[in-house]
């Protein structure tokens, strides 16, 4: 084994521990009583929806204009 | 504002895999609700799945040393996967059943793609994998310990980044599909290429904060069950995306 994959490997083993045991923590105090926390009821991105029909839509046009021209 | 009401019209999530109403539709949960061991767990079932299916197309590329055989695959999970996640992110409770299926199927994409990959640049998967596994793991910690703090004015920007390369990858797309090189910049292995993929690395790697507090206030705030594989499949999506980066900005930077 290279010292490529050795690095690597230890990286990707370690990180994977980090993420299975930590994830399943709450986040600290800091982190969840903030004054400037997301605040999901706004919803900023309705039209969020829109633009992804918008993109599907435009690419589909795109194929079938690449399969009859 | 009491929990109820929050959960009722919890907006959504920064990340382009969640919608609008992401949770307000999805209302608490009369049974179990949604926690954060439940979310981890099914992110390591999804991570596995994808694991399986990518050594599939991996192993079949090195057998037959043909990108030709592997292609089809490749391309069919990738279309695949996309119709499942565009399924998933319209309707969230069939995730328990979608998710996995996502999984299987960008498995054999992400296998195919980094076999080509790695017989171009020998060692760039396990260079990609674990930068994309450290970036996950020192974003989670730098998120739970509070020092990284999504702000509205934070998703705002990343949806708006996101987007905005959704776009230019789109508008790419479609001018190759007309025998254009496209737009140049996007692949070129100069300054300015490198220095687009770190941005758009930065980008991917932005939106996991998103997808952490995302799924750390669907657990506080009691969504449903199914929300741990909605919320472990935005999380795949974000991963395979910055994935896919990594292995751009390496080879671009191997190509050199």
């Amino acid at each position: 084994m290279d010292l490529n994959s050795l690095f690597f490997g230890l990286v990707i083993c370690l990180s994977l521990a980090t993420f299975f045991y930590i994830g399943k923590f709450r986040a600290s105090e800091k982190q969840r009583n903030r004054d400037d926390k997301i605040d999901w009821t706004v919803n900023r991105f309705g039209h969020f929806r829109t633009i992804i029909w918008i993109m599907l839509s435009v690419l589909a046009i795109a194929l079938l204009a690449k399969m009859f021209i | 504002m009491a929990k109820h009401n929050a959960l009722q019209m919890f907006g959504r999530s920064g990340n382009p895999a969640l919608s609008d109403t992401t949770f307000r539709s999805e209302g608490r949960a009369v049974g179990e609700s949604m926690t954060l061991q439940g979310t981890v767990n099914k992110t390591g079932i999804l991570l596995g799945i994808l694991v399986l299916t990518a050594v599939y197309t991996w192993n079949l590329f090195f057998q037959t040393g043909n990108p030709a055989a592997v292609m089809p695959i490749a391309i069919g999970g990738a279309i695949g996967g996309f119709v499942l996640a565009l399924i998933t992110i319209f309707k969230k409770a069939w995730s328990p059943y979608t998710a996995p299926i996502y999984a299987a199927l960008e498995g054999l994409f992400l296998g195919g793609i980094s076999a080509i990959f790695e017989y171009q640049y020998p060692g760039i998967v396990i260079q990609a994998t674990g930068l994309t596994l450290g970036t996950l793991a020192s974003l989670l910690v730098l998120y739970k310990l509070g020092i990284i703090k999504p702000t509205e004015n934070f998703r705002l920007m990343i949806v708006s980044a996101t987007m905005g390369i959704a776009v230019l990858y789109l508008i790419s797309m479609i001018m190759n599909m007309f025998g254009s090189s496209g737009i140049g910049f996007i692949h070129s292995n100069g300054l300015f290429g490198i220095g687009f993929s770190l941005f758009v690395v930065a980008i991917a790697a932005l939106n996991l904060v998103l997808d952490f507090d995302f799924i750390e206030q669907g657990s506080e705030l009691g969504a449903p069950k199914y929300m741990e594989w909605f919320g472990a499949f935005s999380l795949m999506v974000t991963l395979i995306w910055l994935y896919l980066e990594m292995l751009r900005l390496l080879a671009k930077l191997r190509s050199r």
